[in-house]
This record gives structure tokens, C-alpha cells and sequence, in this order.
């Protein structure tokens, strides 16, 4: 018999494989689209919650979570490669191999903190948690490996991914008004960002944000 | 509740009319940011006289600590749109700025202002973090908003390292959370009233953890070291009403956010936890800023890394946490939205009159803008603690209230004595070669208008409340020192 605990413990590893995935992967296109497959994914653990749970409200935070970050923020992201006329991540500050190295002790490391945590979660998954923190700490070193500035955009919104399945396991998600209020800051990050990057491509013929380093000491 | 709704509709009505009459704007910002002012202040005045207060089935809370925040930001964003006037008249003269964006600036100055007034006055710490991203979102397109190449990097690294920084806080918010519906009051949500009253029974071990996180999210929106990096670029680089407004307003909306958590976590783990980690990284950041103020090359980052300097020395007066540091910290976070506002502002009026803030440029200022120059050099003298300015009155309470206190406090008066010393004897050097040596050949015509009384007037409040600080201000400071206080008694 197969339980909603075993059903989001794969859906988090797949969540997981598609964010190694990222960090591996340069092609940009290649990379929004995993980042709409995670979204995807988290929508469906959210949904899988909803249904073992019963919480109303589960249900449309996976709507939102379909709507926000697997289809609106990825169009603008397209939106973005459409207009800068970018389809690789030339040239990394780590090669790819390194990068994935790291990634797998990065993910050691969140599965050994996430299971010293030892929360009393809402939601009994064995994976959610050190996924979230996995996801989290990918994010963050894709933003730290990466040039460009929609690379960067992606890390940020793997971290935000990261949180969001931390907090659907821990607590069944926040309070449906604040759950809003991410949904529509998230939004309005990526907007504010995807204009920074069309007024950094325009300005600096180029968007890699290494060009952005006038301003020392 | 009239009030509530009169500070926070307010901005977004004048927004509004800024987009409605572009033409009108800048009165419009001005007339709009004035009548917030009052209602600000109106607001503040009960909050510091009543017991705290819940509105709207507990949406909103009104204690002190809220209303002192609600006032600096009412003042500062009412002293920012009056400069705004003049500083945007000038851009568009020297072919910076196309006339018809003027009114964006507006409208987005009104929505900055909108969220950092909605931060202190939010229930729920969830809604709390959701204004406080609000105000990255809004301030980094004003950053942004000369288009410039420098602009759009300052607002790049300022968006990048905030947002993920602000992350982390929203980790911590769901520990909170999470901890909060495993203590006696599983209802609580994330009401901070209530997580306050209940806090003693919220897992210690999460806490920790959650308070960590807090502080390093917000702490990075607050300009504290080491996370402070984007602070020099986005303040030196803004348009200057916004560098005043990030400095003396945006600051304390963040640091807000780190006391609130402060306030939890002492009460789930006991008081010393988060008072040292205050102290750390406020020694941290003040002494961070000394070699960055000595070698500085660019008159608006020199103000800017003054401004992390000085909220280090906040957060160092909270984690002494003794009344007298409690009221001096209250006290220090007015007179730095004095200050920091009127050094901007001269500072601001001098650069575009020579058209470049890079030092090495600025000289003689006293005979190309005497007004600006003599504000700043008072207002130097105001900010880096000499007497008889409030500033001067301000560090000495937090000095007298760490040398009674434990060895971290004592520490951490140790560093605020020699950082505040180098960073006078760096600052002062810096203003006094841009003011004094022999002028530069040509030089641009720009209108100032009243600016005078921008820094004048500052200046002026500074001197007073160093002399001498009235019960209607020492009262609500020592209103506030009572909501922060966390010590055994």
C-alpha cells in the first residue's frame, strides 16, 4: 500500500534531480523549462497534501503555485531570452563538474541538518524538509556560480521553491494571507527584475552581471 | 483606526493623484506627505501614550515601538518629497532626466513610503515580511531610476542580496510559525501579540534557529555587517531624497523587524541569546565601516557607510538592553533620521552643483555653495557624536549603560568609543577638504530654493535635543525602552 507520505517522498526527489539537473545544465531555455517541471512538481505535492489532509486551503495553493511560479514567472523569463537574444550560460564561474560536486555536498549537508532537526512536521514526509533545505542551498549556489542575470533570477526562485516545500511540510504551508502576499511579492521580484535586466542589456550591451562592477569600496 | 487608515491611504492616494495629474506631482507629493506626516504623528502620539493596541481582529498593532517607527518614516519620507522638489528640477535641467518621467518618481517614492509605514504597523510578522519585501521591490527602481550604468548595478546587487537575504527571514517566519502551533497558543498563527504572551512555551531550539535567520534577512535590509555590502552602492547611487529616505527611514523599518524577532526569541530561550548576538554584529558593523569612512573616495558612500556604523550602534544599545540603552537607542534612531537626512541633502545640493560626488573633485565649497557647505559641516559635527548635538547625548547613554553592564557590553562600548572616534576624525577630514580647498574653475548653476532649511532645520532639532530633551519626546522614548525591554528586572 502505497501512502500520500511515499507519493511526496518521490515527488521530492524528483523535485530534487530536476534542480541538480539545473545546476549541470547551461542551456537557458533547458533551464526555465526545469524550473517550470519543479514548479510543477511542488504544485502536485501541494495538491497530494490537500487530498491526505483534507486542508481546504491546500488546494488552492497549488492553483497558485500552477499560475505564479510554473507559469507566469517562467513567460517572463522566455520573455526575457526573447529580448536579450540568449540561449547558453557561456562561461561559468565554476565548470559544471565542480559545480556538481558541490551540489552533492550541499545535499549531504541538508539531508544531515534536516534530519537533526527532528521537526514534529504537519505533514509526515522523511524527504520534504532536507529537500527544501536542498533546494535552498542549490539556489543559492547557483546564484553564486552563474553570470547571468537570468541565471541568477533562476536561483532565486529555486530558493523560494526551497522555503515554500520546507513550509508545506512543516505546516501545512503559512497562513493563507501571508501565502498570498509571497505568491504576489515573488511576482512582482521577477517583474521588477526582468525590467533591471532589459535596462542592463540595453545599457551594457550584455547581461552579464560581472560587467556590473564599477562601484568598490 | 481613522489614523491607520489616514497614514497608509494617504501615500496611496497621493500616488494616485500622481499618476492621475502628472503635472501636479510634485505638489502633489508634497501636499500628500505633509498631511501624512500629521496623521503620523497623530497615530504616534497614541501609541505612545496607551497601552498597545490591536485593530482589525488583530491585522493591525499599535505599541510604541510601532509608533516611533511610524513617525521617522512620516518625517524623513515628508523631508525626502520636499527635497525631491528641487533635486528632480535640477536633473531635468542638467539633461538627466526627461520631464515627463518626473511623476514616476513619484508615484513609486509614494509606494516606497506606503510599505515601509505598513512594517510597523502589521500584526502578523508573515505579514510583516511581506511589506518589508515590498519596500526592496519599490526603493530598488527609485535607485534605479536615473538609468544610469552605476544606477542599474547598485539596484541590481541591492535587489539580488536583499531578496535572498529576505528569504532566509522567510525561513525563519516558518519556524515561527511552526513553533507557534506547537505552543500553548497553537491559534496564534503568526499574531505577534500573541506569540509575544506565549512565547515562553515556543521550542527554544527553533527559536534560536529562526531568530538566527530573522536577523541575518533583515538584518542584510538593515545595513548590518557583513551583510551590508549592497548598503554603499544603493545609498551612494540613489537619487538623494531616496538615499535620505533609505538611510534615515528604511534602515529602522528593517531594524524594526530584527527587534520584533529579538523580542520572541528572548522570550523562548532566555535574554542573553539574542541580546549577544546584537552586540556582535553590532560591534561588527561599526567597526566594519572604520576603514571604509577614512579611505573613502565618493562624498554619498562616505554618508552611506556612516549610516552602517550608526546602526550598528543601535543594535548594539538594544543587546546592552538595560533601560537607559533602551532609551538611548530609541533617542539615537531619531536623531540618525535627522541627521542622515540633512547630510544628503547638502551633500546632494553640492554634487549637482559641481556635477559629480567623487572627493577628489569637491573643493571650496564654501564659496560655491555656501549653504550646502555649512549644512554640511554642522551636520557632520551632528552625526559623528560631538556635543552638545543629540547624537553626542544619544552614544553617551548607550556608552554609560554598557560599562554597567555584562563583559560583552563592555566590550562592545569599548568598540563604539574607537570607531566613533575614527569615523569623526574620517568624516570631518573628508567635509572639511571638500569645503575648504581652493575651488574648482567652473561649476554648474543649479536652483536650490529653500534646500537651506532641508539640512537647516535638522540641524537646528539636533542642537535643541542636545541641550535639552523635552517630555514630549523623552516620554515616548522612554515608552519605547519599556516595550523592548527584556532583562530580568
Amino acid at each position: 500500500m502505497i501512502g500520500a507520505s511515499d507519493v511526496v517522498d518521490g515527488l521530492a526527489l524528483a523535485l530534487l534531480s530536476c534542480a541538480i539537473a539545473s545546476v549541470a545544465i547551461r542551456g537557458l531555455v533547458t533551464e526555465v523549462w526545469l524550473l517550470v517541471a519543479q514548479s510543477t512538481l511542488l504544485a502536485t505535492i501541494a495538491a497530494t497534501m490537500a487530498v491526505a489532509t483534507g486542508a481546504q486551503h491546500m488546494w488552492l495553493v497549488a492553483g497558485l503555485t500552477i499560475a505564479v511560479r510554473a507559469a507566469i514567472a517562467p513567460l517572463l523569463l522566455f520573455a526575457i531570452l526573447r529580448r536579450v537574444h540568449l540561449r547558453r550560460e557561456a562561461d561559468p564561474v565554476l565548470p559544471a563538474r565542480t559545480a556538481l560536486l558541490g551540489a552533492l555536498g550541499l545535499i549531504v549537508l541538508a539531508f544531515v541538518a534536516g534530519g537533526r532537526l527532528d521537526l514534529m512536521a504537519a505533514f509526515p514526509s522523511r524527504n520534504a524538509l532536507p529537500v527544501g533545505l536542498s533546494l535552498t542551498l542549490l539556489g543559492l549556489l547557483l546564484m553564486c556560480t552563474r553570470r547571468k542575470a537570468i541565471s541568477q533570477l533562476i536561483g532565486l526562485i529555486t530558493i523560494e521553491n526551497g522555503i515554500f516545500l520546507a513550509g508545506l511540510a512543516a505546516t501545512l504551508g503559512l497562513p493563507l494571507f501571508v501565502e498570498f502576499g509571497v505568491f504576489f511579492d515573488l511576482l512582482v521580484a521577477v517583474s521588477v527584475l526582468a525590467v533591471l535586466t532589459f535596462r542592463i542589456n540595453e545599457h551594457f550591451d550584455t547581461v552579464n552581471t560581472d560587467t556590473l562592477r564599477e562601484l568598490r569600496g | 483606526m481613522i489614523l491607520v487608515a489616514a497614514v497608509l491611504g494617504l501615500p496611496l492616494l497621493t500616488a494616485l493623484a500622481c499618476a492621475i495629474a502628472p503635472r501636479w506631482s510634485p505638489r502633489a507629493g508634497v501636499a500628500g506627505s505633509v498631511l501624512a506626516l500629521a496623521a503620523a504623528l497623530g497615530l504616534a502620539a497614541e501609541g505612545f501614550s496607551e497601552p498597545p493596541r490591536r485593530g482589525l481582529d488583530g491585522a493591525l498593532y499599535l505599541d510604541a515601538l510601532s509608533a516611533l517607527i511610524v513617525a521617522i518614516v512620516a518625517l524623513v519620507a515628508a523631508l525626502a518629497t520636499i527635497g525631491s522638489a528641487s533635486y528632480l528640477r535640477n536633473e531635468v535641467a542638467q539633461g538627466h532626466l526627461r520631464p515627463e518621467r518626473v511623476h514616476w518618481f513619484h508615484i513609486w517614492f509614494q509606494l516606497s513610503v506606503l510599505a515601509m509605514l505598513a512594517v510597523p504597523l502589521l500584526n502578523n510578522v508573515g505579514a510583516m515580511w511581506v511589506a518589508i519585501e515590498g519596500t526592496t521591490l519599490t526603493t530598488a527602481l527609485l535607485v534605479a531610476f536615473l538609468g544610469r550604468g552605476r544606477d542599474l548595478e547598485a539596484a541590481w546587487k541591492y535587489l539580488m542580496l536583499c531578496t535572498v537575504g529576505i528569504a532566509f527571514a522567510l525561513f525563519g517566519v516558518v519556524l515561527t510559525f511552526y513553533a507557534a502551533s506547537h505552543g500553548t497558543d497553537p491559534g496564534s498563527g503568526l499574531e505577534w501579540d500573541r506569540l509575544r504572551a506565549g512565547a515562553a512555551a515556543l521550542d527554544p531550539r527553533l527559536m534560536r534557529l529562526a531568530f538566527v535567520l530573522v536577523l541575518v534577512g533583515f538584518g542584510t535590509k538593515a545595513g548590518l555587517a557583513p551583510m551590508h555590502t549592497w548598503l554603499p552602492d544603493a545609498h551612494g547611487q540613489g537619487p538623494t531624497p531616496v538615499s535620505a529616505l533609505l538611510s534615515g527611514a528604511l534602515l529602522p523599518c528593517a531594524l524594526y523587524g530584527v527587534l520584533r524577532f529579538h523580542l520572541l526569541a528572548a522570550g523562548a530561550v532566555g535574554t542573553t541569546f539574542s541580546s549577544d548576538l546584537l552586540i556582535g554584529i553590532g560591534v561588527l558593523s561599526m567597526l566594519v565601516a572604520v576603514p571604509f569612512v577614512l579611505v573613502q573616495h565618493d562624498l554619498k558612500r562616505l554618508l552611506a557607510y556612516s549610516s552602517v556604523e550608526h546602526m550598528g550602534i543601535v543594535a548594539l544599545a538594544v543587546g546592552i538592553g538595560s533601560p537607559l540603552a533602551l532609551f538611548a537607542a530609541a533617542f539615537h534612531l531619531f536623531n540618525h533620521a535627522l541627521g542622515k537626512s540633512a547630510l544628503f541633502f547638502a551633500a546632494g545640493a553640492i554634487g549637482q552643483r559641481y556635477g559629480t560626488l567623487r572627493l577628489a573633485r569637491l573643493r571650496g565649497a564654501i564659496d560655491v555653495a555656501r549653504a550646502p557647505a555649512l549644512g554640511l559641516v554642522l551636520a557632520t559635527l551632528a552625526i559623528s557624536g560631538l556635543p552638545p548635538f543629540g547624537t553626542f547625548a544619544s552614544e553617551l547613554g548607550i556608552a554609560r549603560a554598557g560599562l554597567a553592564g555584562r563583559p560583552a557590553a563592555i566590550a562592545g562600548v569599548a568598540a563604539l568609543f574607537v570607531a566613533t572616534v575614527l569615523v569623526f576624525g574620517g568624516m570631518l577630514f573628508h567635509v572639511l577638504q571638500v569645503v575648504l580647498r581652493d575651488p574648482p574653475r567652473n561649476t554648474r548653476p543649479t536652483s536650490s530654493g529653500p534646500v537651506w532649511l532641508l539640512f537647516g532645520a535638522p540641524v537646528a532639532v539636533l542642537l535643541f535635543v542636545g541641550v535639552w530633551l523635552p517630555p514630549v519626546l523623552s516620554g515616548p522614548f522612554a515608552a519605547v525602552a519599556r516595550v523592548l525591554e527584556v532583562m530580568a528586572p
